[in-house]
């Protein structure tokens, strides 16, 4: 008896060895990259998943065809163990933040246990799902670049998985009976293949790149509490009573503490403007933020000629908010410390602390609120925020702060009285020389409004002075602030702020100087932004009549807070980071020729732009021969694209020795009628032309749903293969 | 451009989810792999587009071949490029449709590929297409190319002839096996129809205009026609229906046919002729619509084969059929007709044993094989169970030896199980 092959429903298990070893090393990988992560999992459960995994893969490759309802029985049950787990873990986290721990242990526990019943293709694909969610887990947790050493192996298992996946399963196809291959020359080699590969990552990370590049950073997040932790225990000062306390300063020899390696001199009581020497390059913490900006530390209002202290040392309390795990500044301090806005911009910030820093909280001004993991935090006239323990390396806090946007025009029309509690930020040293005065008077000479005089003293120092870490200390007796902008027109940030504040506050402007950190450099990868010692800075605020005060950064400018959309790329921090790392790496040679080379491009492209008609035109003018030429080439070699349209092609070709040549304007159904009306013609030659010419025009001109299947499309093709031989009988 | 498939809505949905949780969390690495699932999407998407360029495909398969046996085709593959083709697989309806993968061909290589196809369908298989797919290199989307497939000569579009499939019977039980199996071909000639010619003549009502003979019409004045010679053994006549069909594979048609082209097979075997009537395919149709075949010679099965393989639904209902043939003058000298039909509903107790009747009180012996359709074959045109077996009976009633050709069964036994009432 003639029997048909019918093809079974259940999708068989999955026999591909090459498969399944890359899903388990890709989950492997995954697995690791999380257990890596600080304090992500304990210890017990990191060493059980990574063991457990590939022994479940191999478990499931063994058991692959049998039946696993009871094994599937057993997962759930444990599956809902670790649910369990993960819901009295969740219960207990105050922040969102704090659930991502018990979180990644949670997916940690699915993978294991899914890796015990993966017989089949889907399941491996859902496997690959579930190492995805763990390496996003993984990278959620991951503060710096050097996830690189698992994102690259797992991008590279998920191309082969992708890769190795997109083959038909064997019940899919036919299975030859035979496969012969012969190629002329050379044996079958791996090049081919491994060029193929290549090509395929490389392609597909050149694609990932442009769209990362193109990615937008939106600022859309939905945390409303942002993380907070400690590492370990938390050092407690001593005696707190609100003031700064830096155990990384060095020794004061000759009554100067000078720059060490790891502790800049401004933060502490006294901003120095004798200090010298360097800081390292050492990253102090990392910084999540949507904006870069100025990570403002403390703030000196008295200069005596050499130094700055603070005038009022006063601190507050801060106060413990409703939602019970934040701090808040009291808002009188807040407001009498910042610009009243046109418009304002509200940032979280999270600080990642990576080296021991002193007492003092970092975060762009005007910080509102504090989210930390001790209590009793002082804040004091100015803003500075002091905390009862040391930031250790490992702590984790966060700060919501308001940055106004401030509209020009506003501080143009700025004018009016200073009032009398801001004398302080107007205090002068005694000894200071009258040229100083003179010189800001000259420089402001032709200034109609007090903005400005600041903007023409900034112009002024950024033109005249220069930023030079290797200058000697200042002779004794001289006033740092003259003897820089008269005699040396070199050095420190602290200098050329101190500069500007002074020469300001001799014009009557009220200025004070501020220390903290620059913003640091954005990784173009996690998005955080990467915070060094030498990164430690001094700028100033000014104040403004009916604004408030406003920072100036004489030395490097300040981020603007309502940044262009350009901002919301990473293209900017990508091409920084790769101008850095190519400054460092290639010869100076080399440079200088690529630079030869871009100067040329640059050249062309202006010629280019300036005969910008002609090229057009050109450009034009050639897309057309170019589209001509392969019209051309395409319609000699036209071959039918579909079975119907094939069918039509042979009814026509096998009518046309009796005599029904289509005409060029001729539609099938004209064709079609003039073969009906030739009574010459067999009733089945009509009668099998009617279906390919039918077939013909469903396919090409019905609608979707009245397309032909593939079965119709084949009788058609029989019929018109019958009209042939049919004619040919004849 | 290549079609994107089910796994870029997947890469998609999950670069978006990740690009929603990268901004709320505001972690880089989330948009680094938001970007690496666009990215393989991207790449996945374009690198197919020349994944074709330069193959092109050859067949080799036989030209003829029976209905559900199983075929060697050879499909020859070549890439003419420098490039490598990776993932590419071949969709080839010739015969059966056959998805093969070949995955990847090197620059310049040739691949070979044997399959086995069992054709469903009878009739001419035209196979001078296939289609060439390739998603590699991420399975994200798919090009796909129709391609003109030449013969192992270069001609364009081999073709192959499926005919029915041809079941082995034994000895019939309603023929007598002639002495000798030379005895229909050196028989005494007589006027007819049959294939061997015997001369001229002038014409007579009735002759067909197949048979003019123009040079001698031409050189007498009158027309002449060709006269073949009568095939004396012919004592069996085959009579099939074909008004209608159901289904893609194994369809009632193809087991009406199936059965006619054993029976004739085995009737030339034992050294008698035969008579196919069909439908008519436009060739010495009569005005019934009836198309005789007489075979009485050895490679006549080539001929009935053909005929059958080339038979397609339509025509008159069976009744009209053989109530024609009653009427009319093709069963001339035959001895038993053997009528084979699917039990359609229009074959049903009260159209076609009446016929049956009429015919049986004109030829020796009539056997009925009814071809009973199972539920799956066609739900609405099918008898039902019951009504079969009262159709039998009126069958047998009407003088019909009945050899019920049952679902599942085989031939050789449903022609032995016959019985006289």
């Amino acid at each position: 008896m003639v029997k048909f092959r019918i093809k079974g429903r259940a999708t068989p298990a999955e026999d591909s060895i090459a498969l399944r070893v890359v899903v388990a090393v890709a989950v492997e990988v995954a697995i690791v990259a999380v257990v890596s992560q600080p304090q992500a999992v304990a210890p017990l459960t990191a060493i059980a998943a990574v063991i457990l995994a590939p022994a479940g893969y191999l478990f499931s490759y063994r058991r692959r065809s049998r039946s696993s309802v009871p094994l599937k029985v057993l997962l759930s049950f444990a599956l809902l163990a670790a649910l369990g787990q993960f819901m009295g873990s969740a219960s207990s986290a105050v922040s969102v933040d704090q659930t991502r721990l018990p979180l990644a242990t949670l997916f940690l526990w699915v993978q294991v246990l899914h890796a015990f019943d993966v017989p089949r293709r889907r399941d491996l694909a859902f496997s690959m799902v579930s190492s995805l969610i763990l390496m996003a887990e993984a990278a959620s947790l991951s503060l710096s670049s050097s996830f690189l050493v698992f994102l690259v192996p797992w991008m590279a298992l998920s191309g082969a998985w992708l890769s190795l996946s997109a083959r038909p399963r064997p019940d899919q196809v036919v299975t030859p009976v035979a496969i012969r291959r012969t190629m002329p020359g050379a044996g079958r080699g791996l090049r081919a293949p491994m060029v193929s590969a290549l090509t395929s990552s490389v392609v597909a990370v050149l694609a990932a790149s442009l769209v990362f590049l193109a990615m937008p950073r939106l600022p859309g997040t939905f945390v409303r509490t942002p993380p907070f932790s400690l590492a370990g225990r938390a050092a407690q000062l001593s005696s707190f009573d609100g003031g700064v306390q830096n155990p990384g300063l060095a020794d004061p020899g000759d009554g100067v503490v000078d720059f060490s390696a790891d502790g800049y001199p401004g933060f502490s009581d006294v901003l120095d403007l004798r200090a010298r020497g360097r800081l390292s390059d050492e990253l102090v913490f990392r910084v999540r933020a949507p904006h870069a900006a100025l990570w403002r530390a403390e703030v000196f209002d008295t200069y005596d000629g050499s130094t700055w202290t603070m005038g009022d040392e006063t601190t507050v309390d801060l106060r413990a908010t409703t939602d019970g795990v934040s701090m808040q500044v009291p808002f009188p301090i807040v407001k009498r410390n910042m610009a009243v806005p046109d418009a304002e911009v509200r940032m979280t910030q999270t600080f990642y602390l990576e080296e021991p820093q002193p007492n003092v909280l970092f975060g762009a001004s005007a910080v509102t609120q504090v989210y930390f993991p001790a209590g009793g935090l002082k804040v004091d006239r100015a803003g500075s925020i002091r905390s009862p323990i040391l930031l250790d390396e490992g702590l984790v806090y966060s700060v919501d702060s308001i940055l106004p946007v401030l509209d020009t025009e506003r501080l143009e029309a700025a004018s009016g009285e200073v009032p009398g509690r801001l004398a302080p930020y107007l205090q002068l040293p005694e000894g200071l020389p009258d040229r100083v005065g003179a010189l800001a008077n000259s420089i402001t000479t032709s200034a109609g409004s007090t903005h400005a005089q600041v903007l023409a003293v900034q112009s002024w120092l950024r033109a005249n002075t220069r930023y030079n870490l290797d200058i000697p200390r200042d002779p004794e007796g001289v006033d740092a602030v003259d003897h820089f902008l008269f005699e040396t027109r070199e050095g420190f940030c602290e200098q050329i702020a101190s500069s500007m504040a002074i020469m300001l506050r001799t014009l009557g402007i009220p200025t004070r100087v501020v220390t903290g950190y620059g913003p640091g450099e954005r990784n173009p990868f996690t998005g955080y932004f990467e915070v060094k010692q030498s990164d430690a800075h001094a700028w100033l605020e000014v104040w403004y009549p009916g604004v408030g005060w406003v920072q100036y950064d004489p030395t490097f400018g300040v981020p603007q807070v309502a940044s262009g959309f350009g901002s919301r790329f990473m293209a900017g921090p990508v091409f920084a980071a790769v101008g850095r790392f190519f400054a460092q790496v290639v010869p100076e040679p080399v440079k200088r020729a690529i630079g030869t080379m871009v100067r040329t491009v640059g050249s062309v492209g202006r010629l280019a732009l300036s005969a910008w008609p002609w090229v057009v035109a050109l450009a034009v003018l050639g897309a057309t021969v170019a589209w001509v030429g392969r019209r051309r080439r395409s319609d000699r070699r036209h071959e039918p694209d579909t079975i119907g349209e094939a069918a039509f092609v042979e009814l026509v070709q096998a009518l046309a020795p009796l005599g029904h040549v289509r005409g060029p304007s001729e539609t099938a159904a004209e064709f079609l009628q003039g073969v009906e009306a030739d009574e010459a013609l067999d009733d089945d030659v009509v009668g099998a032309s009617e279906l390919v010419v039918r077939t013909y025009e469903r396919e090409r001109f019905g609608s979707p749903r009245a397309k032909p299947t593939e079965a119709e499309a084949l009788r058609a093709r029989a019929a018109a293969a019958q009209v042939r031989h049919l004619v040919g009988r004849h | 451009m290549p079609r994107l498939r089910k796994r870029a809505a997947s890469l998609l949905a999950g670069a978006i989810l990740l690009f929603f949780l990268a901004t709320n969390v505001q972690s880089g690495w989330l948009y680094v792999f938001s970007a690496l699932l666009l990215g393989a999407l991207l790449a996945g998407w374009l690198m197919p587009i020349g994944g074709l360029r330069g193959l092109d495909v050859t067949r080799h398969a036989p030209e003829r071949v029976h209905q559900g046996d199983g075929t060697p085709v050879d499909l020859v593959v070549s890439n003419h490029t420098r490039g490598t083709r990776r993932g590419v697989r071949v969709r080839d309806p010739h015969l059966e449709v056959a998805d093969i993968w070949l995955g990847t061909i090197r620059g310049g290589e040739q691949v070979t590929v044997t399959t086995l196809r069992t054709p469903p369908r009878r009739g001419v298989h035209a196979g001078d297409l296939a289609a060439l797919g390739s998603n590699a290199p991420f399975g994200v989307a798919e090009r796909r190319r129709t391609v003109a497939v030449d013969g192992p000569d270069g001609s364009r579009g081999p073709s192959t002839l499926v005919l029915p499939t041809l079941v082995p019977l034994g000895p019939l039980p309603f023929i007598e096996p002639s002495a000798t199996t030379n005895h229909a071909i050196h028989s005494a000639p007589r006027r007819g129809h049959g294939p061997e010619y015997l001369g001229i003549r002038e014409y007579r009502s009735g002759d067909s205009m197949r048979h003019v003979h123009w040079p001698s019409t031409a050189r007498t004045g009158s027309v002449m026609v060709r006269e073949f010679e009568q095939e004396q053994t012919r004592r069996l006549a085959v009579v099939v229906d074909a008004a209608r069909d159901d289904g893609q594979a194994w369809t009632p048609l193809d087991r009406v046919c199936c059965a006619a082209a054993s029976v004739c097979s085995t009737v030339l075997a034992q050294g008698n002729g035969a008579l196919l009537i069909t439908p008519g395919d436009g060739h010495g149709t009569d005005a019934e619509g009836l198309s005789g075949l007489d075979v009485s010679y050895r490679g006549a099965q080539d001929e009935i084969l053909e005929r059958l393989a080339l038979l397609e639904p339509g025509g008159p209902s069976f009744p009209d059929v053989v109530n024609s043939l009653v009427a009319g003058p093709e069963l001339r000298g035959v001895e038993t007709a053997v009528l084979i039909f699917p039990t359609w509903r229009q074959n049903g107790a009260e159209a076609l044993p009446p016929a049956v009747q009429q015919l049986a009180e004109r030829i020796l012996r009539v056997v009925a094989v009814p071809v009973v359709l199972a539920r799956e074959d066609s739900k609405h045109h099918a008898l039902e169970a019951a009504d079969v077996a009262g159709l039998e009976q009126r069958l047998r009633a009407a003088g019909a030896v009945v050899y019920p050709w049952m679902p599942g069964h085989e031939l050789e036994a449903a022609l032995a199980s016959g019985r006289v009432t």
